[in-house]
């Protein structure tokens, strides 16, 4: 088992370098000045030119980057002078925003969309399994930017009772906190409960066709403990489906972040692409891509407890 | 442990495990710091009577524009709006606007500053400081603080150099040739040329506690910021939120407030849903559309006049921007009045100079002359050699702060110029692309596609003109963007640069301005006015004909 992971972990690597690479020539390549929002309105050329060296902007892309790469061997993310803070200082406080999001939003898109999914497949074909169909293909289809708006129109502006922006409030404290969880929590999970309600329907569906399960019933179990044996095998989809939603969440959402002002790293990496932030961006982005391979590594880890064929033939 | 038990186990975690987390990171919240003061107020815009007009106390909640909260250095960033909610609440300068009041054009007046003087040759002023003024740290103002911040923004071996503090100056110190203290109270600064524009300079160098920047260093100093100002910083997240608290012995006179907490807030509709909810008292620039609807609910909607324009800046280089008559036919195309009555519901003033009617630099002789009139405007297009028009490109940001409503406006402009045979390609941009654009120039190989772009620029201090002056052309120095040149316009703004009386001063610009006018470098659009809003429960609060603000007498009723 650690080999598996180890060699997963390795082979990573070469993916994180690629990542890394790709962000430093394309916000390179991007039109635009990452000195531009730092200097006086009248700042002239020379005036720039100081800084950029001051900076070690002046120097050619290749030992750019390779001084950054240096540097991120020994630790250092450095400094942003966007922001005029460490990066990791940023990037750290960014992600544990998005995390505490991306869980509630995974908590509920996942409850919600497991509960919807069994439901819609234990009642294939009946009314209320078409109506889980259209609230799913909602779910996938409203812009989270709308929802967005639409909670808070709805949710703070006319009953007032739900903040509309922040992580906390003036009065702080953890039912504060929460109240201002929801929505964003809310209109950031839509998608992940259309795609993991569709999935578990999908995969219910398929399973329950098996011929097990005739051969389970044929036994004399009832309904509950045959669906407990249906889960497990239809289990690999949806756990595969979860596991990329979460992966996906992780990685913020600039639109809802933004809406709801909720310090986040989707809009961490937003703010710092329009300033042409490329140590912040480089570090986010890395952060997002390291995340998305452990999540899917811990999938697979779960996928092998729960289905031991895939233990023996791994 | 059997492998049954194991799966069960594992898949209870797997279900839990959100759950609990959701709750751990629940509780890890309450650790961060809950301030203690009384709520924001200002929810139900009650019609309150004409309360004591001398109240005090209350929290302010303002809703910035900004995606960030500006860093609290000398000066913060996120631009203009960095100065005016944080830059000039914990700082002060040697000189400052008088934006405490709203019927005259703030201009340079005391600040840290008492008094000045010019010797004769012109080149050396002469500043008298104020006596008595402390830092929030305890620690004195005076003359060696001032020459260490002047050190901190442009000698390059000084200990406490900051590169990122002195280019963000760079404009404001670009004239300042030596200084040096005269005693604790005095502080001698020359020019490098006869410059009568320093005072408004000035403005713009904040001054800093020595003892914290010393004591925290480059790198720390922001988050330990010590200026002399009327507020103080309490709290201070990256990202998330600042909390300034009056400075007692403040040398203006403590402000009224409690508490003024700034949130930053780069959505327009969630600014409107935050100040109906109750969770801001003070809004910027909500959705115009919103206006009538705030009305009725018993806002304060602001409005006033101030130096702030949106231009579209014309590409002089190529056709058929290099053809004045062509530039001055599509001033007559443009309907400025359907844009600000029905478009932007009076959120905005018809420009038709670079300076709003009645500014000392507005020339009363060329006046309004570019009132709309798309058939003068073809005619002139035929006599500039274009009887069927041309086909434009334009670029204009797709947002930033002070920048009002581009695309909606940018549409209603390319619509006008259809009607008058002119075909107009939106290109649009980020406002950091636009901000390179405009420090490169249009000159540039890169630009040249360009043949026109939208900006909006401050006008309010004489060196905001020399946008218009051939030294400004890049790379020789920044920023003429059109690459406009006038020898008149030159002559007139060197000869403006070195005259001290104000009224003659500003009779000179008051010309080149008239100048610039006729020449049409730039598209005359609209005049921003400021749009704010503000809870009934905000009180005291005047808004001055500039972009900043006086928060001395403000107070919030419960």
């Amino acid at each position: 088992m650690l080999a598996v992971i180890g060699k997963r972990l390795a082979m990573a690597v070469p993916s994180l370098f690629g990542v890394s690479i790709v962000i430093f020539l394309l916000l390179n390549v991007l039109p635009g000045d990452p000195l531009a929002g730092l200097l006086a309105p009248d700042a002239t050329p020379a005036d720039r030119a100081a800084l950029a060296k001051q900076l070690g902007l002046d120097a050619p892309l290749p030992v750019q980057y390779v001084t950054w790469l240096t540097k991120l061997a020994h630790g250092d993310l450095g400094q942003s002078f966007s922001r005029q803070r460490p990066v990791a200082e940023l990037v750290g406080t960014a992600f544990t925003n998005t995390l505490v999001l991306a869980l509630a939003a995974a908590a509920l898109g996942l409850t919600i969309g497991m509960t919807l999914g069994i439901i819609a497949a234990l009642r294939t074909g009946s009314p209320v399994d078409q109506l889980i169909s259209i609230l799913s293909m909602m779910g996938l289809s409203v812009p989270s930017y709308w929802l967005a708006v639409l909670l808070i129109i709805i949710f703070s502006a006319t009953l007032r009772w739900l903040p509309s922006a922040g992580m906390h409030g003036i009065n702080g404290g953890t039912i504060d906190f929460l109240k201002h969880l929801i929505m964003p929590a809310i209109a950031t999970s839509a998608v992940t409960v259309g795609m993991v309600a569709k999935t578990t329907r999908a995969s219910l569906i398929e399973t329950f066709g098996h011929d097990f399960v005739l051969t389970l019933r044929a036994k004399g179990l009832s309904g509950w403990r045959v669906l407990e044996h249906v889960v497990k095998n239809a289990a690999p989809p949806i756990m595969t489906m979860a596991g990329l939603q979460v992966g996906y969440l992780l990685g913020g959402s600039v639109l809802v972040e933004t809406i709801f002002s909720w310090p986040g790293l989707g809009q961490l990496i937003f703010q710092s692409i329009q300033s042409r932030d490329l140590r912040v961006t480089q570090a986010a982005v890395l952060v997002i891509a390291v995340t998305f391979v452990l999540t899917n590594l811990a999938v697979d880890i779960l996928q092998t407890l729960v289905n031991p064929r895939l233990r023996r033939a791994g | 442990m059997n492998r049954r038990t194991l799966l069960q186990f594992t898949v209870q975690g797997a279900i839990l495990a959100p759950a609990a987390s959701l709750l751990m990171a629940a509780c890890s919240s309450v650790a961060s710091p809950a301030p203690t003061a009384a709520p924001a107020t200002g929810a139900s815009p009650a019609a309150s009577p004409a309360a004591a007009l001398n109240g005090t106390g209350g929290t302010l909640v303002i809703g910035m524009t900004a995606g960030n909260i500006p860093y609290p250095n000398t000066p913060p960033n996120e631009g203009a709006e960095g100065s005016r909610f944080v830059g000039y609440n914990i700082y002060d300068a040697l000189t400052r606007l008088n934006v405490e009041q709203g019927n005259t054009t703030p201009v340079p007046s005391p600040g840290l500053a008492e008094s000045w003087k010019t010797a004769s040759d012109n080149l050396t002023w002469t500043f008298q400081l104020r006596k008595g003024v402390k830092f929030h740290d305890g620690t004195d103002f005076n003359a060696d603080a001032v020459v260490f911040q002047l050190n901190r923004l442009t000698k390059k071996d000084f200990a406490f150099f900051d590169p990122l503090q002195a280019a963000a100056t760079a404009s404001f110190t670009m004239m300042i040739d030596t200084y040096q203290a005269v005693d604790p109270q005095s502080i001698q600064i020359k020019t490098k040329s006869p410059y009568s524009f320093l005072l408004w300079d000035l403005l713009l160098v904040m001054i800093p506690s020595p003892t914290a920047v010393q004591k925290y260093g480059t790198k720390d100093y922001v988050n330990h910021p010590i200026g002399t100002g009327p507020f103080f910083v309490t709290k201070y997240v990256d990202g998330q939120i600042m909390e300034l608290a009056p400075n007692p012995t403040y040398w203006r006179g403590k402000a009224k407030l409690d508490k003024m907490i700034l949130r930053p807030m780069p959505d327009p509709a969630s600014r409107l849903a935050a100040l109906q909810s109750g969770d801001i008292n003070w809004a910027e620039v909500p959705p115009p559309d919103s206006l009538a609807q705030l009305k009725t609910q018993g806002y304060n909607i602001l409005l006033k006049t101030y130096p702030h324009s949106i231009v579209l800046d014309y590409n002089l280089s190529k056709p058929p921007f290099n053809n004045v008559k062509a530039r001055v036919a599509l001033q007559y195309a443009i309907d400025r009045n359907r844009m600000c009555n029905d478009l932007l519901d009076k959120a905005c003033s018809p420009a038709y100079q670079w300076m709003y009617t009645g500014h000392p630099w507005y020339d009363p002789t060329v006046g309004d002359k570019y009132q709309y009139n798309p058939a003068k405007a073809k005619q002139l297009l035929t006599e500039a050699g274009y009887p069927n028009g041309f086909k434009i490109n334009v670029a204009y940001p797709t947002g930033g702060s002070g920048n009002m409503w581009p695309g909606p406006m940018m549409e209603l402009v390319q619509s006008n110029f259809k009607d008058v045979g002119v075909t107009m390609t939106m290109a649009p941009l980020e406002w950091n692309d636009i901000l390179t654009i405009y420090r490169a120039g249009f000159a540039t190989p890169e630009n040249q596609k360009y043949d026109a772009m939208y900006f909006s620029p401050n006008t309010s201090t004489p060196p905001s003109l020399l946008g218009f002056a051939t030294s400004r052309i890049q790379p020789n120095g920044c920023c003429n963007v059109t690459g406009y040149s006038n020898p008149k316009v030159d002559a007139l703004f060197q000869k403006a640069e070195s005259e001290f009386d104000t009224k003659k001063q500003d009779a000179l610009l008051q010309q080149a301005m008239g100048l610039v006018t006729d020449d049409s470098p730039v598209a005359f659009v609209v005049h921003d006015l400021n749009l704010r809003v503000l809870s009934p429960k905000v009180n005291g609060f005047i808004q001055p004909m500039s972009w900043y603000c006086d928060f001395l007498n403000v107070w919030v009723s419960k």
